[in-house]
């Protein structure tokens, strides 16, 4: 048994694809218990946001979870098998940890993405999917994500991209009192940017999202108005800000597309912000007098975060995650040891407490500080000659190198070990061109 | 009283030059909260500078707007308070940086220049009415006033969006600008307000004109640059009204206009005031 980890997200596939395979909240527990449900998984959990569905499982192999993909979807998702990533092991906890870090967000650093992990996990122990197993592996990529967060400027340059968005609305505008604020697009950059601007003042928000649904509620929350999809090159002129962040793979709107808004909105100015990737919006846009057109790296370079020093934040981000992943990834290797540390301590400690009860009626003549320092005496002597082998047991677990010496520990010391969950498997990734049969590209 | 006058134009001149150098310095290290230093220093100097205009009305006995030189002084001392006017609506401190240099220079020239003819007066003293034309110089200045308060404006309007225009963005240096809005708005309301008052003002002028000399003398430069200034005064006004011109597209058509009227006054003092009021 071991992490497994199945998914497809922005950088593998387009919105509408991950659309399919989004697990909404309100089937969210239905789908936890077929995970759950799913023959070789002990464990499991459902990440669903708009740029990644990932499954994660402690499974005995990835195969479950193409299992249940087939069962949950009652599709064989033909040809989709390259879009989707598999890890197991550490590739897999690796990528929790960077996922839960906002490494591999769309926008590097962005916050939702941890609160995000928080709710699946909390989602997936709610429904009885997710146990022990899981909770160490979230605890430990989550204490990972703070760190990153609190000891690198990556947090800093997400909030940029909403203050970058303030900033020059102030300069082309002088502030958002009366603004019109138009969403394209439900992800959680945009999303966050948007909330931002109406938080600091904006007058209105219209939200346009191919689904209506998911832009209706976000509407909804900041008292907006949802604009149909289709609607969306008609309506635009109403909006003095537009940020836009789909998943489309072209661009939404074309130069022409904000001449005739630009037309009809008389030429009054008007704030485009593309933080989509790649770009919603055409890049001649900024040729047009009156449009002002920004994408994601404007955006930090108005805040002076440069490139550079996202990378070098990013490098240093990466460097954190792999210290926080190799102490787990330590102790989760370890666990296999875990019944054998703690029966040889406890086999330790049952000898000396023999010992004691043998000499009880001696020791009782003893005067109290004296039988204290006897107590004492004996459990210090047990506690180092006990030291060797706990070590060497712990340090061949951890390493994986001699897990033989578990076997011979018992057998010398005579200890009776609970079953201990099976041994892990080798901790590689498996290539994701390799799902069952039904799965296969083409299949 | 006229060294009295004087004495009062020069302090004017150095509170407008403390203003100047001190809005510089405050708008190139981003202090704007000191401006308020050079603003007061420059209303200060506003107040002496109508301390000047009355006593030179009170020693000559009539307005001070008959030579090139009093009508430059009293254009500088209306464009300070069409300044003063904006700033309290809009703050713009960035507007200083076009608007005192004009200031400075217009309160020099009334000052250090030539005086020029005394048109207005040997012309004005043989014509009843003589109200009127000081009437006529008064709206003519407060429309030139607005006019250059407008171009200011409108060239910060191209700074800035400029600014926004390049990429890659960058923090903004320099000094800090209104935003592109509160330019345009201020450009645009700077010409409403002006553009009545220059109307009365040429209006005023022709009529009198029409009196005096029973018509208007179209050789007169003055005069041309004036009409032309009028005419794209009222193209640009009409197309931001209807056509929604604004922007980049208004901005060069109001330095046009601007630059059309001072060409104008940069006239009357090759050429008198009025060239036809010498005859």
């Amino acid at each position: 048994m071991n992490f497994h980890l199945l998914g497809l997200s922005h950088h593998s596939a387009p919105l509408e694809l991950r659309e399919r395979f989004a697990v909404p909240d309100a089937r969210m527990p239905e789908a936890l218990a077929a995970l759950a449900a799913e023959p070789g998984v002990a464990e499991g959990l459902v990440l669903s946001t708009c740029n990644r569905v990932e499954y994660l499982a402690i499974t005995t192999s990835g195969d479950a979870l193409w299992s249940f993909i087939r069962r949950w979807y009652g599709q064989e998702p033909a040809g989709l098998a390259p879009r989707f990533y598999l890890h197991a092991g550490a590739a897999a906890a690796r990528h929790v940890f960077r996922v839960a870090a906002s490494l591999d967000s769309l926008v590097v650093g962005e916050p939702q993405i941890l609160g995000q992990y928080k709710a699946a996990f909390q989602a997936a122990a709610s429904a009885g999917a997710a146990g022990g197993g899981l909770r160490a592996l979230l605890n430990a990529a989550f204490i990972a994500a703070k760190r990153v967060r609190a000891e690198t400027g990556l947090g800093r340059h997400s909030l940029s991209i909403s203050h970058a968005a303030v900033e020059l609305a102030k300069r082309i505008f002088g502030g958002l009192g009366g603004k019109t604020v138009l969403l394209i697009g439900a992800g959680e950059m945009g999303t966050q940017a948007a909330g931002y601007l109406v938080r600091q003042g904006a007058s209105r928000l219209l939200v346009a999202n191919r689904g209506q649904e998911r832009g209706q509620a976000l509407a909804a929350k900041y008292g907006g108005e949802a604009i149909p999809w289709e609607h969306l090159r008609a309506e635009a002129h109403r909006a003095d800000v537009i940020i836009s962040c789909t998943g489309a793979t072209e661009p939404l709107l074309a130069k022409a597309d904000i001449a005739a808004l630009l037309a009809r909105r008389k030429s009054r100015p008007i704030l485009l912000l593309d933080i989509a990737v790649p770009r919603d919006i055409a890049a001649d846009v900024q040729e047009l007098e009156n449009a002002f057109l920004y994408n994601v790296d404007d955006l930090e370079s108005v805040v002076a975060s440069h490139r550079a020093d996202r990378e070098r934040e990013a490098a240093r981000a990466e460097a954190m995650i792999e210290a926080e992943l190799d102490r787990f990834w330590r102790r989760w290797e370890a666990r296999d040891a875990l019944p054998t540390l703690r029966a040889l301590e406890a086999h330790g400690e049952n000898l000396r407490r023999r010992e004691l009860e043998r000499w009880r009626s001696l020791l009782a003549a003893l005067p109290p500080e004296q039988r204290a320092a006897v107590e004492e005496l004996t459990r210090a002597l047990m506690r180092k000659w006990l030291h060797r082998p706990l070590t060497a047991i712990r340090a061949a677990a951890e390493e994986r190198s001699d897990l033989a010496i578990l076997d011979s520990a018992a057998e010398l010391f005579g200890l009776q070990i609970a079953a201990a969950p099976a041994a892990n498997e080798a901790g590689q990734p498996q290539p994701a061109a390799q799902p069952p049969a039904g799965l296969k590209a083409g299949a | 009283m006229l060294t009295l006058s004087l004495f009062w134009a020069r302090l004017a001149l150095s509170l407008y030059t403390f203003g100047l150098a001190t809005a510089l310095i405050t708008l190139a290290v981003r202090r704007e909260s000191l401006f308020r230093v050079a603003r007061g220093a420059v209303a200060l100097g506003f107040f002496f500078h109508f301390v000047s205009i009355v006593e030179t009305g009170v020693a000559l006995h009539r307005f001070p707007a008959a030579q090139y030189s009093q009508a430059s002084s009293l254009l500088a001392f209306v464009i300070v308070a069409f300044f003063l006017v904006v700033y309290r609506f809009y703050s713009p401190a960035a507007l200083s940086l076009v608007v005192f240099p004009l200031v400075f220079v217009l309160t020099l020239v009334s000052i250090y220049g030539s005086p020029g003819v005394t048109q207005l007066a040997a012309a004005s003293s043989r014509a009843p009415g003589n109200g009127w034309i000081y009437g006529h110089a008064i709206l003519i200045a407060v429309g030139y006033a607005a006019l250059t308060v407008a171009f200011a404006g409108e060239v910060l309007y191209l700074v800035a969006e400029r600014r926004l225009k390049r990429l890659p963005l960058r923090p903004e240096g320099g000094p800090r600008l209104p935003s592109l809005q509160t330019l345009d708005a201020i450009g645009y309301r700077s010409l409403l307000a002006g553009f009545p008052l220059l109307t009365i003002g040429i209006l005023i002028g022709l009529y009198w004109a029409d009196r005096r000399f029973g018509g208007l003398s179209l050789t007169d430069p003055k005069v041309l640059l004036t009409l032309l200034t009028w005419a794209i005064y009222l193209i640009l006004l009409f197309s931001r009204w209807s056509a929604g011109w604004r922007g980049r597209k208004a901005a060069y058509v109001t330095i046009l206009c601007f630059l059309v009227a001072a060409a104008g006054w940069v006239s009357g003092n090759q050429t008198g005031l009025h060239h036809f009021l010498g005859r």
